[in-house]
């Protein structure tokens, strides 16, 4: 069983208007439990729609969203547990930001579920330490810290509800080289440290060759390709008819197995790469 | 003398610069010299004072240390007047980065017009510039939609126009791709290029991509206020740990390579491309075929 | 979705009131206005009442969207209605119903209703001239231009104009990030719906703190980029689009004025159904 399933979803905006757009038809898509599953797709691939549909920021029209077998809107009174059992980052987070320390901030979804003070301070400590802010950093402003330590404490407002989902749009739109690493980084320990079934949207092919086990491309609100990593990397035609490139390794090392190279592994990673160049090298050497 | 069209020489700038204390440097002894028709990428870590440049160059900031000459204009820790700082502004554009947030009209022609408007630019004057810059762009059909309905690439291509329609002489980028999504940073790279290719316009790109910086002629990497690396990307690619020293990084051929080399492996440096990749690490095992048919 | 405002209550169209000047839109509103003051009449009232379906038909705008414009302030006409009716004095010619504390005299009657048709006069006609036939882009644009004599008074009338032209061009990406931010505290439990008022405002701070912070990071980035392209007020600027008087335009003028004449003639030589003085 999937942790987080989507069924037969569709859904329609401005339906019998002129200005109809189909955002999502009729969507299948299962994500399992403690992986990593990327999420790709142009803008206008419906995306942004299925991932505010992950955790009841919107209603399918049709279909249904299944948390362990369930549907979330069985009782929609109760959506709101639901949005603390699957957390929703949403794209440049540090937007949200509105309290009077960063410490308040993080806990302001622990204070909206009623919570008491003692337990909301140990799991904002916590969080705050999943992605790695110093523990001094929390009675400052969240408007005096750093653009990358603003992504990060709210990042931290979402794990602080230890979400068994996780829903990452574009955690690390915007940050250098360093900072991508830093918060994709991040988010691998988390999954680690709790488990959790972790949903992460990106644009980079890169992050997703390095940071996901299964990857789901959407094209113009249905599902157009989805697998393991390597499955779907494989299909690098596929993916170029939908403007999506393979990562530059990778067309390396197929370019060596075109000119009789048998590499094999983990070719959609440079140390993948490295590694299978190194195993053939010492094969042959031998 | 061959004059530069932008000099710096010994720049310098620091926040809060009236009070010792607090000041913080961004920008350190920077000397430099771009000449007109160039087209440069300027790689830098967020807070590496990349951004601090394109805006002195701007004359949005005003250099704390030492002087820049911009075409033929000396401008110092004194400032200049208003009217002076007009005429560079005239010639030096700058596209920013949050496409929403540098569009002042409720219509793409209006919001194009808005430059050559406060020149005083006469109205069929004004007409033929704003089409022109539109279609150089690839916008004319969207002339009299609102902004706010275009994606950001698109919004992004009109703040182009914008600063097109008052023929300025350079564009400076100021991360205007950080913010879009991969199509919308080839549409707005692309229409660099072409400027650069087809008009002999200057560009300045301040971004922390690598791939969009290998599209210049000549990279300049900026790490903690000083400049670090100069030259072509070639060559500034094959410096692989310095790169990666400045929160940055290089092509995955070229980390690969230099992995490789690494574990003792004898490949050449400065392999960019994926052919010269290929072709690199090809020769390893053609080598290991030779030795064992030996 | 959200409703456009950029276009306001504007519905694209190419009638004879859409391809008017927007300048002369606001000075025949003015006459307009003025007509229906005016009028005092029975005779002058039917007159007003004719013209305004003659406008109606002109902008050729369907008699459903027309009516809904008058939606919004039903209440309101029913609240001044209900005041003419009640409260007409004892001099107001006949006494038609006395009900315990309630004296309805044949003048209320009479006032009530013509109240009740001249807001509705205006609203549609108003609506029909300028809202719905005119972007709010335009009608800033008439507003500069018909002040600007107003500038050598020292009144700021581009600034003006210039605020109000930023303004309709953020305010659908203040709506778009309100919605943004709602959304993600939402996803961190924020309840918006239920509890006592005092609760629902408290809630509303989390929305309102990121959204001023974000509007002032807007406005100062906004700023510095109209400076880089050379703003410098409204002194020296030339201007893309230039609106331009057509034979239309006046002979729609000259048929409003004769509006008005024909009003003020009505009230003083036509007597009939004189109401009230």
């Amino acid at each position: 069983m999937y942790k987080l399933e989507v069924k037969g979803v569709t859904h329609i905006y401005g339906a019998k208007t002129p200005f109809e757009k189909t955002a999502l038809s009729a969507v299948n898509v299962g994500f399992e439990a403690g992986q990593i599953t990327g999420l790709i797709g142009h803008t206008g691939s419906g995306k942004s729609t299925l991932v505010q549909m992950l955790n009841g920021l919107i209603r399918p029209q049709s279909g249904e969203i299944l948390l362990d077998g369930e549907d979330i809107w069985a009782r929609p009174k109760e959506i709101g547990r639901v949005r603390t059992r699957v957390g929703l980052v949403m794209q440049y987070p540090e937007y949200q930001l509105f309290d009077e320390t960063v410490c308040r901030d993080v806990g302001f979804a622990l204070r909206n579920a009623g919570m008491d003070e003692a337990e909301i301070d140990a799991r904002v400590r916590e969080a705050a330490e999943c992605v790695g802010l110093e523990a001094s950093l929390l009675d400052k402003s969240p408007f005096d810290l750093s653009g990358g330590q603003k992504r990060r404490a709210a990042i931290a407002g979402i794990l602080a509800m230890r979400p068994e989902v996780l829903v990452l749009d574009e955690p690390a739109a915007g940050l250098d080289p360093r900072g991508r690493a830093d918060v994709l980084g991040y988010l691998r320990r988390y999954r680690e440290r709790f488990g959790a079934t972790v949903i992460l949207v990106s644009h980079s092919m890169e992050d997703m060759a390095q940071y996901c086990d299964r990857v789901v491309v959407l094209r113009r609100g249905e599902v157009f390709l989805s697998g393991r990593v390597d499955e779907v990397f494989y299909r690098s035609e596929e993916l170029a008819s939908v403007g999506l490139d393979i990562p530059e390794v990778m067309k390396i090392a197929l370019a060596l197995v075109e000119r009789g190279v048998p590499l094999s592994g983990k070719l959609y990673t440079v140390d993948g790469a490295r590694d299978a160049i190194l195993e053939l090298l010492k094969r042959r050497g031998c | 003398m061959a004059s530069h069209f932008i000099e710096a020489r010994g720049l310098g700038f620091s926040y809060d610069a009236e009070s010792e204390s607090d000041a913080v440097v961004a920008l350190d002894d920077i000397s430099l010299t771009i000449d007109e028709g160039e087209y440069i990428a300027i790689l830098g870590h967020n807070g590496s004072g990349k951004s601090t440049l394109a805006k002195l160059f701007n004359l949005i900031l005003t250099p704390s240390r030492g002087e820049l000459i911009l075409d033929g204009k000396t401008v110092t820790s004194e400032g200049l007047s208003d009217d002076e700082i007009y005429e560079i502004r005239k010639k030096i554009g700058m596209v920013f980065q949050n496409p929403d947030n540098q569009l002042v009209a409720t219509v793409v022609e209006e919001d194009v017009a808005f430059g050559p408007e406060n020149l005083g630019v006469p109205r069929e004057e004004l007409r033929r510039r704003v089409d022109e810059a539109l279609a150089t762009v690839g916008m004319t059909e969207y002339a009299r939609h609102a902004p706010h309905k275009l994606s950001g690439g698109q919004k992004q291509r009109v703040a182009i126009a914008g600063v097109l329609a008052m023929m300025p002489r350079c564009i400076i980028f100021d991360e205007s791709t950080a913010m879009l999504d991969p199509l919308g940073r080839r549409e707005v790279t692309d229409v660099m290029e072409r400027l650069n290719r087809e008009q002999n316009m200057t560009v300045l790109h301040i971004t922390h991509y690598m791939e969009e910086a290998a599209r210049a002629s000549r990279i300049i990497v900026i790490s903690d206020g000083k400049i670090l690396l100069d030259g072509t990307p070639k060559e500034v690619f094959s410096s692989v740990e310095p790169l990666l020293a400045a929160g940055l990084e290089t092509p995955q051929g070229t980390e690969l390579i230099h992995e490789l080399r690494m574990l003792g492996f004898d490949l050449p440096k400065g392999c960019t491309t994926v052919g010269e990749c290929t072709d690199a690490i090809f020769s390893l095992f053609k080598e290991k075929k030779d030795n064992n048919d030996v | 979705m959200l409703s456009d405002i950029t276009l306001g209550q504007y519905f694209p169209g190419s009638s004879l009131l859409h391809r008017l000047d927007p300048r002369m839109k606001i000075i025949l509103s003015a006459l307009y206005m003025a007509a229906i003051f005016l009028a005092k009449n029975a005779f002058c009232h039917l007159f007003t009442a004719i013209a305004t379906v003659l406008l109606v038909l002109l902008s050729r705008i369907s008699l459903r969207v027309v009516l809904r414009s008058v939606r919004p302030i039903l209440y309101v006409l029913i609240f001044t209605m209900l005041l003419n009716l009640f409260f007409t004095s004892a001099d107001g010619g006949r006494l038609l119903l006395d009900f315990w504390v309630i004296r309805i005299y044949e003048e209320g009657v009479y006032r009530a209703l013509f109240m009740a048709l001249r807001v509705v006069l205006l609203v549609i006609g108003v609506s029909v001239l300028l809202t719905y036939t005119t972007t709010p882009i335009a009608l800033t644009d008439a507003i500069e231009s018909l002040l600007s004599p107003l500038k050598l008074l020292r009144i700021p009338v581009h600034e003006f104009a210039m605020m109000m032209t930023i303004a309709l061009r953020f305010i659908p990406t203040l709506i778009e990030e309100t919605e943004k931010i709602m959304n993600a505290q939402k996803a961190r439990g924020a309840d918006f719906t239920s509890g006592s008022i005092f609760r629902r405002v408290r809630a509303l701070v989390p929305i309102l703190i990121p959204l001023f912070v974000s509007s002032f990071q807007r406005a100062i980035d906004l700023a510095t980029a109209m400076e880089c392209r050379c703003y410098r007020g409204g002194k020296g600027r030339t201007k893309l689009v230039r609106y331009t008087l057509h034979a239309r335009d006046f002979v729609m003028l000259v048929l409003f004025a004769l509006g008005v004449a024909m009003i003020v003639f009505g009230n003083l030589r036509l007597p009939i159904g004189r109401l009230y003085s």
